[in-house]
């Protein structure tokens, strides 16, 4: 996964999109470390240690990695895509957000 | 076993069949229940060495050599099919217990539902069946009815709520929102405290998270705010990021 979320990052940099993770690791200082190790420079809900914690409990979420995609108005578009249907869906999404930013520039 | 019976009645000088007080079936070689325990035993072994054996040369394969290698993975359908016939001889029997526990975590979903109805049939007291029902809700709608019969059958608690929660997880899948909900409100009024996964979670929470899952998180609904903390401890929100795209990744390092 880490490849393709860096280049997600890289690609839309300067561009209205974000990757939020939420961590459900159980040490935070060796994942601390990791995060350097594979340069991951999205930011990450920390789930308080463990996959039985506080927001993947509220989201349901029994399989990792769960996705979803959300657009720029908050709403979800789509859920576990991966892969080329996940890019499709954040192209799709990000130039639906920026036509929206144009239009209030206007 | 099988094979005795005619040889004796064969036999010169046997009981002539006037003078045979018990009837030829209630000899002890015919009434005694075939054990299928060890024939069960041998099939799910068989299976778990070529699957050990397969995954062995997986390892020991290079990356152009795996491609052909993943369409010899051992299908666990031929055993399935072996352990639901063996089943059905002793359908009673732990043996059979174990051949459908089986069945019901690697087969089809449709040998699945066949082993589901069984064991709703024949095993309803036995204890365990709370983890099976539990394991039955990634099986598809087929065995819905097995499930409702485990919830109203069943005389353990345990077993009721999982078999009820497994039902709900597939009727909100398969698109019937309204009665899952119903059900899920059950679990959550009368079988919350039930531990489940080696005691490592309760039903309460996993209802209250389906419940939330159907109400708020699907397609076109508007994102429940996620207020937390950083890994380094600094608090943000999801909402901070609104105007942009945002891919939410439930993630781990592992």
């Amino acid at each position: 996964m880490y490849p393709h979320e860096r280049s997600l990052v890289k690609d839309y940099a300067e561009r209205p999109f974000a990757i939020i993770g939420v961590n459900s690791d159980r040490d935070r200082d060796k994942l601390k470390e990791r995060i350097v190790e594979e340069s991951i420079t999205w930011r990450s809900f920390w789930n308080g240690g463990s996959t039985s914690g506080p927001i993947s409990t509220r989201w349901n979420v029994s399989g990792w990695p769960t996705i979803y995609v959300i657009d720029h108005t908050g709403k979800i578009r789509y859920r576990d895509v991966r892969g080329d249907a996940l890019d499709a869906a954040i192209a799709e999404l990000v130039e639906e957000a920026e036509r929206a930013l144009e239009k209030q520039g206007r | 076993m099988i094979h005795t019976l005619p040889l004796l009645l064969a036999l010169p000088g046997g009981p002539a069949p006037e003078c045979a007080a018990p009837p030829a079936l209630a000899s002890p070689l015919t009434v005694a229940p075939r054990d299928i325990t060890e024939d069960v035993q041998a099939a799910i072994k068989a299976f778990d060495e070529a699957y050990s054996a397969w995954i062995e040369k997986l390892r020991a394969a290079s990356e152009d050599e795996r491609e052909a290698l993943y369409a010899e993975r051992p299908n666990p359908g031929k055993t399935c099919t072996q352990l639901l016939e063996l089943a059905d001889t002793e359908p009673a029997s732990v043996g059979a217990f174990e051949a459908w526990r089986w069945v019901a975590s690697s087969g089809s979903d449709e040998q699945a539902a066949r082993a589901a109805s069984s064991l709703a049939q024949h095993h309803l007291e036995n204890e365990a069946l709370a983890e099976i029902a539990l394991g039955l809700m990634y099986s598809g709608t087929g065995v819905a009815e097995a499930l409702e019969a485990m919830a109203k059958g069943s005389p353990h608690a345990a077993t009721q709520g999982c078999a009820w929660y497994a039902l709900a997880k597939i009727l909100a899948e398969s698109g019937d929102a309204a009665r899952a909900e119903e059900i899920i409100k059950v679990v959550l009024a009368k079988y919350g405290d039930v531990e489940v996964y080696g005691g490592r979670r309760k039903l309460g929470p996993l209802a209250e998270g389906m419940l939330f899952e159907a109400t708020r998180l699907q397609i076109g609904m508007q994102t429940p705010d996620i207020d937390g903390e950083d890994i380094d401890g600094v608090g943000f929100k999801l909402s901070d990021y609104r105007g942009k795209v945002v891919m939410l990744d439930f993630w781990g390092d592992w």
